[in-house]
């Protein structure tokens, strides 16, 4: 007959509460320090909020707290710790064999262990958003419930990191493995992604190696809830904090469900689980050759990369033979160091496991093989013109397209993808022959296609009326775009009210002259004559740049725009969110306050040279 | 009170048991001997419901061990490498074991203290030395009064007075309360005054497993001289061993001893004698043809 089941074992708690007390304890001082201290500190001797009326202060205290609590490694680090202890019975033989030789099934052992890291974990929150909220109280602060909110998103990642380092804890016989492990698994989908990318960009012929992981990157819940959670601010029109916000219930919610999830999983692989697999780097069976795989594979590779980046950095056509070296030396030492890890032994060299190396060695040797010759299209792929909602050229400095350009842009594209071997051979021979340029094209799908080439820039290129460099550049010189790049995008709508120059005195020292708003004016309706005249070309085209040449001090601009006045740059980088900002109305109505452009000067700048000797500055003064 | 079935198991390949077969009466004490890497512990913690066989079945009193509390709660386990939670002493221990075992016997802890006397039941566990650790983990065991006490090499570290004591614990809790008891040993001497069944492992297997009255009724030691010399040994006697030290002739037969001593005697022999066998000359002597393994057991 069996005993009667039940769920929760009080002896084990009480043994989990008396002998890890100093993690739950740390961790409840920190968050005493980091929330209620902190806020108590805030609000009784902070000069500066002091001077605050009673509600923005509260605001800003509670910001603090609440930010403190939901600070994403901490609890990742915290919760990861706390899985590590109560289950640490599992990683010595002689703990493992004297717990599950007594009188407890293995469902209470892991419900009471569950529990009690997680007691141990949400206590310390609950106990600290309590202490909280009187210290809140005593000084008038009422604003408690965004403590309380924090509080609950706090105890959601709680749940999903702790639950995720129980459910890696399963797959272990190693203590340290399951922190190692949390945290790769926590990081391993954007890893992969950035490993692609790196190897893309080393391989392919355009890949630019830049990565856009989007939701994707839910993946990697570490990455993911550090990047899109958190508390925001929320100002009024007249410049007062009024509320904060906490960002990703949602997000939290979900991962709390997977955590959920994750901890059924955990259960039903500890009923599996093999108690003499205490000791091993994996505990279950058939996780063993992913475990050798993906430490050869992205072992292999990250190791490859970085001896064919090391040690040749110029022969771009070739270094795909070099990474095809590495990747066979790395590849094969990291596979049977991973086979010696998970043995526990220096003999591995079997037959079986030669020919698994084997068959990873062709089939990495054939990736990089199918990446270079372009096997998936990836090099020769353009987005169609009706596809693609805005695109960017980037060569000396960044060009927003005009949409009637787009075609004339891809056709270039096109031209410099035919060129390939062409290309590729002459940046191998030099050093400065070429210059990069990147298309970046925001796809109507809100996806970003962007690629990289080694332009050539030779003299002979630059003689021929047909090449890419010789078109980009008429494209660079184009006053509208150069100005653009100079002064931002809306720079029609600038209001200059100073400029400062740095000029020479006689002897060796050197003092700043500042003009006011007319000298401003006039400096910069100079400027865009130079513009204009094709006499900026010299320090802003750097493709054109072979020698040194001689430069003046450069002129700072101070400039409030009230419509705003976004660089090309911002656009570049994060076009979506940024048009999105625009028509949700945040970018336009946020004038651009006290900013400043810096303008660099060089002899043949004679507009800029010709107002600064009208201020007073003469050309020697500048040198 | 335990039944072992067949029971396999294999860790990375390596075949460790092979289809054990294992019977402990109630109320016995079982030696289980072997050498080393015979499976001895592996059988241990397969019967103490650690590990999960990957072929067969254990019955302890009637039912399966493998994740039934009630059938853990009838045995205590004393492994040969202990395991104290950090930082825990004897008291600490005890209220653990008192919590997970519901018939643990308060009273009786606080009795068997003066067994006991060099036991500082609030200093770490951890540092006191290895035999009072055993001490310790034996007077818990009894506590928790058992109707199994499984034994892994007992008493490793205990110092000679302390062995004798512990085993006369045993021996009163197996008069007074009918316990049971499995134990694992190398040291044969010693099981042969405490077993009263013995099984020997080897290979994964257990080769023989009888009381040990019948195997010291098996197999006798007979003495003889006799004035020819060398004595004809007679056609049905099966002899397992002989030397001679001059004149005097060390048979070790299998089967009657009477009937070999009258055998003989019609020799007329000057002197024929009939001497006890200890369990360690009987292992050596029935397991002689298995290989150098078995006989590194006797020590």
């Amino acid at each position: 007959m069996k005993s009667k089941t039940s769920l929760f074992n009080r002896t084990i708690f009480k043994k989990n509460i008396t002998h890890y007390w100093p993690a739950w304890a740390l961790y409840l001082v920190y968050l005493f320090l980091a929330m209620p201290y902190f806020m108590w500190i805030m609000l009784q001797d902070y000069d500066y909020y002091n001077e605050l009326e009673a509600v923005e202060r509260g605001l800003y205290a509670i910001n603090g707290v609440v930010r403190a609590g939901m600070m994403v490694p901490v609890i990742f680090v915290v919760s990861t710790i706390m899985a590590m202890l109560v289950f640490s019975y599992l990683y010595t033989a002689r703990n493992a064999n004297m717990i599950h030789a007594l009188p407890v099934t293995r469902t209470e052992l892991f419900i009471t262990n569950y529990l009690s890291g997680l007691a141990f974990l949400l206590i310390p929150q609950i106990l600290t958003f309590i202490v909280t909220a009187l210290v809140a109280l005593v000084n008038n602060v009422t604003c408690i419930q965004y403590a309380f909110y924090g509080m609950l998103c706090a105890a959601g990642m709680t749940i999903f990191f702790y639950s995720m380092a129980v459910f890696v804890a399963m797959f272990t016989g190693q203590v340290l493995a399951v922190g190692a492990y949390s945290l790769i698994i926590n990081l391993l989908y954007v890893g992969c992604v950035g490993l692609v990318g790196m190897f893309q960009s080393m391989v392919s012929y355009g890949a630019s190696g830049e990565i856009t992981i989007g939701q994707s990157a839910m993946l990697s819940p570490l990455y993911y809830l550090w990047t899109n959670t958190g508390v925001d601010t929320v100002f009024g029109t007249t410049g007062k904090l009024e509320s904060i916000q906490i960002n990703g219930y949602t997000t939290i919610l979900g991962y709390t469900v997977v955590g959920i999830v994750l901890i059924a999983a955990a259960y039903v692989l500890y009923q599996r689980r093999h108690v003499e697999t205490a000791g091993d780097l994996v505990s279950i069976g058939i996780i063993k050759p992913i475990f050798r795989w993906g430490v050869a594979v992205c072992g292999g590779f990250t190791m490859a990369m970085l001896f064919a980046s090391s040690t040749n950095q110029y022969k771009i056509n070739k270094i795909y033979l070099l990474i095809i070296i590495g990747v066979l030396v790395f590849g094969i030492l990291c596979f049977f160091l991973a086979e010696m890890l998970l043995e526990k032994n220096f003999r591995v060299f079997k037959k079986n496991r030669l020919i698994e190396c084997g068959v990873l060695s062709v089939l990495s040797v054939l990736v990089v093989l199918l990446f270079r010759f372009d096997a998936f299209g990836i090099e020769r792929y353009q987005p169609k013109a009706e596809e693609i909602e805005k695109a960017f050229v980037y060569m000396d400095f960044v060009i927003d397209v005009d949409d009637e350009d787009v075609d004339a842009v891809l056709e270039l594209q096109k031209e410099i993808i035919k060129n390939k071997n062409e290309y590729l051979d002459l940046a191998a021979s030099t050093n400065t022959g070429y210059y990069y340029t990147t298309f970046r094209y925001y796809l109507k799908d809100g996806t970003c296609y962007t690629r990289r080439y080694p332009v050539p820039t030779t003299e002979e290129y630059l003689g021929r009326e047909d090449s890419a460099a010789v078109w980009l550049l008429a494209y660079e010189k184009e006053p509208k775009r150069m100005a653009r790049n100079i002064l931002g995008t809306n720079y029609e709508e600038n209001i200059y009210f100073s400029a400062n120059i740095s000029v020479h005195d006689e002897g060796d020292t050197y003092h700043t002259e500042t003009f006011g708003t007319d000298g401003a004016e006039e400096i910069a309706k100079a400027l865009l004559l130079d513009i204009e005249e094709g006499n900026m070309s010299d320090v802003y085209l750097y493709a054109l740049q072979r020698d040194t040449f001689e430069e003046y001090s450069g002129i700072e601009l101070n400039y409030v725009n009230p419509n705003g006045n976004p660089s090309v740059w911002s656009y570049y980088y994060d076009y979506f969110a940024l048009v999105g900002d625009q028509a949700a109305g945040k970018r336009d109505r946020e004038k651009t306050e006290n900013t400043s452009v810096y303008v660099r000067l060089t002899p043949q700048c004679r507009n800029l040279l010709k107002v600064l000797n009208d201020l007073g500055i003469t050309e020697d003064m500048l040198k | 009170m335990i039944q072992v079935k067949q029971v396999k198991k294999s860790f990375s390949g390596f075949l460790a048991l092979d289809g054990v077969d294992m019977h402990v009466k109630k109320g016995a004490i079982y030696g289980l001997v072997g050498p080393n890497g015979a499976g001895k512990s592996t059988i241990i913690r397969h019967i103490t419901g650690v590990y999960r066989p990957d072929e067969g079945e254990i019955l302890v009193d009637g039912e399966p061990v493998y994740e039934n509390k009630g059938a853990k709660a009838k045995f205590a386990y004393i492994p040969d490498d202990l395991f104290y939670f950090l930082q825990a002493d004897t008291m600490e221990m005890k209220r653990f074991y008192q919590g997970i075992y519901a018939k643990f016997d308060e009273k009786l802890f606080y009795r068997m203290q003066e067994f006991f006397p060099t036991i500082n039941v609030k200093r770490n566990i951890r540092r006191l030395s290895k035999g009072m650790q055993k001490q310790v983990a034996f007077w818990l065991a009894i506590c928790c009064k058992p109707e199994l006490l499984i034994l892994d090499e007992p008493v490793d570290g205990l110092d000679p007075v302390m062995r004798r004591q512990i085993w006369s614990i045993l021996m009163s809790e197996v008069a007074e309360h009918q316990m049971t008891v499995l134990v694992s040993s190398h040291n044969l001497r010693e099981l042969e005054d405490v077993c009263d069944h013995v099984g020997i492992m080897h290979g994964g297997k257990v080769m023989i497993e009888r009381s040990l009255s019948d195997l010291q009724g098996s197999v006798s030691k007979i003495q003889i001289a006799c004035p020819s010399g060398a004595p004809k040994l007679p056609d049905h006697l099966e002899v397992l061993h002989i030397s001679n030290t001059g004149r005097v002739y060390t048979l070790i037969v299998r089967g009657d001893a009477k009937m070999a001593q009258e055998a003989f005697l019609e020799e007329k022999p000057l002197i024929v004698d009939i001497l006890p066998l200890t369990l360690e000359e009987i292992f050596i002597y029935e397991m002689g043809g298995v290989n150098y393994e078995v006989k590194d057991i006797l020590i």
